[in-house]
């Protein structure tokens, strides 16, 4: 229910280190949650696109979604992002 | 074009949990008792916290925040026990986070105070995800909502330390197995204390009551 809050978020995560890796497309967002959260990867991903709508960096970025071991961990964590950069970069 | 992977493990949250752990450090200096109230919307959140007031506010300094999507109905039904209330609205944000429950806190005379209830969204499902800074959580199921509970949002019960089973005065008209759901939510949790009351009749409230006395320490 609030993909919103989670995207917003993770937006703001993703445009500091795609700045400083000098990105030109995001791939792959790799997260982590709660292995009970309710939060969903179609819907997740789905909420990605509409938010990140016009911005040409995240057309086609795939978030997937990992469920961790850990039932009390309350994170949501971005383990990794896999992106383009232009050779030398 | 060269494809890199770039090692990040940030938390989606960080900035929700750096606030919740200040309202916990500030909860904590203080000597207050915080309790965040979670459960389906109808379940007998507000009517448990106001039996509650109506039952400590005599010797206890108490300060109630309500938080819903909208309005401030809950937050008038204490204006009776002339206690500070907060009510937060959402603003159509299906939980509270941190930084609501933060200003709802500076809105309160906390250094009057030893206990402050936090009532969160009616919802089963978000507020289990967001850390609010408070200390003790608090599940609310009633009995009519059915006892498959526990299977169905794994995560509620898992983050709570007690589970209030509500309105068991009309258990005989409802399916509801005690026992059964019982089992359910010690299987998710085996570490949560669980009370069968009605906030209503007042059925079994004192042991709730203690439970809270206790918790409270002078």
């Amino acid at each position: 229910m609030h993909e919103f809050t989670v995207v917003l978020n993770l937006l703001k995560i993703l445009d500091k280190i795609c700045e400083e890796k000098k990105a030109e497309r995001v791939l792959n967002i790799n997260i982590k949650i709660n292995p009970y959260s309710c939060l969903d990867e179609d819907n997740l991903n789905f909420v990605f696109s509409s938010m990140s709508k016009g911005k040409k960096i995240y057309e086609g970025a795939k978030i997937n979604v990992k469920k961790g071991k850990d039932p009390l961990m309350r994170e949501i964590i971005v383990e990794n992002i896999e992106i383009e950069v232009k050779n030398g970069n | 074009m060269e494809i890199k992977v770039i090692k990040v493990g940030a938390s989606v949250f960080e900035e929700n949990e750096k606030i919740a752990e200040e309202v916990k450090k500030f909860l904590k200096s203080r000597g207050i008792i915080s309790f965040n109230f979670m459960g389906s919307p109808g379940s007998g959140k507000t009517t448990i916290l106001e039996r509650t007031v109506s039952l400590l506010k005599e010797n206890y300094r108490i300060g109630v925040i309500e938080g819903d999507i909208a309005g401030s109905y809950d937050a008038k039904k204490f204006e009776k026990f002339k206690i500070p209330v907060v009510q937060i609205n959402t603003g159509g944000a299906c939980h509270l986070d941190a930084n609501m429950v933060k200003s709802g806190i500076e809105n309160l005379p906390v250094k009057d105070l030893e206990v402050i209830f936090v009532e969160n969204v009616g919802n089963l499902v978000c507020p289990a995800e967001f850390e609010i800074g408070t200390g003790i959580n608090i599940v609310v199921v009633s009995v009519v909502e059915g006892d498959d509970k526990p299977k169905k949002y794994p995560l509620m019960f898992k983050i709570s330390d007690i589970c209030i089973v509500n309105k068991i005065d009309i258990l005989e008209f409802s399916d509801f197995n005690p026992e059964k759901f019982n089992e359910r939510v010690l299987s998710v949790n085996d570490k949560i204390k669980i009370f069968n009351l009605s906030a209503k009749t007042g059925k079994n409230f004192n042991q709730w009551i203690d439970f809270v006395k206790n918790s409270v320490k002078r």
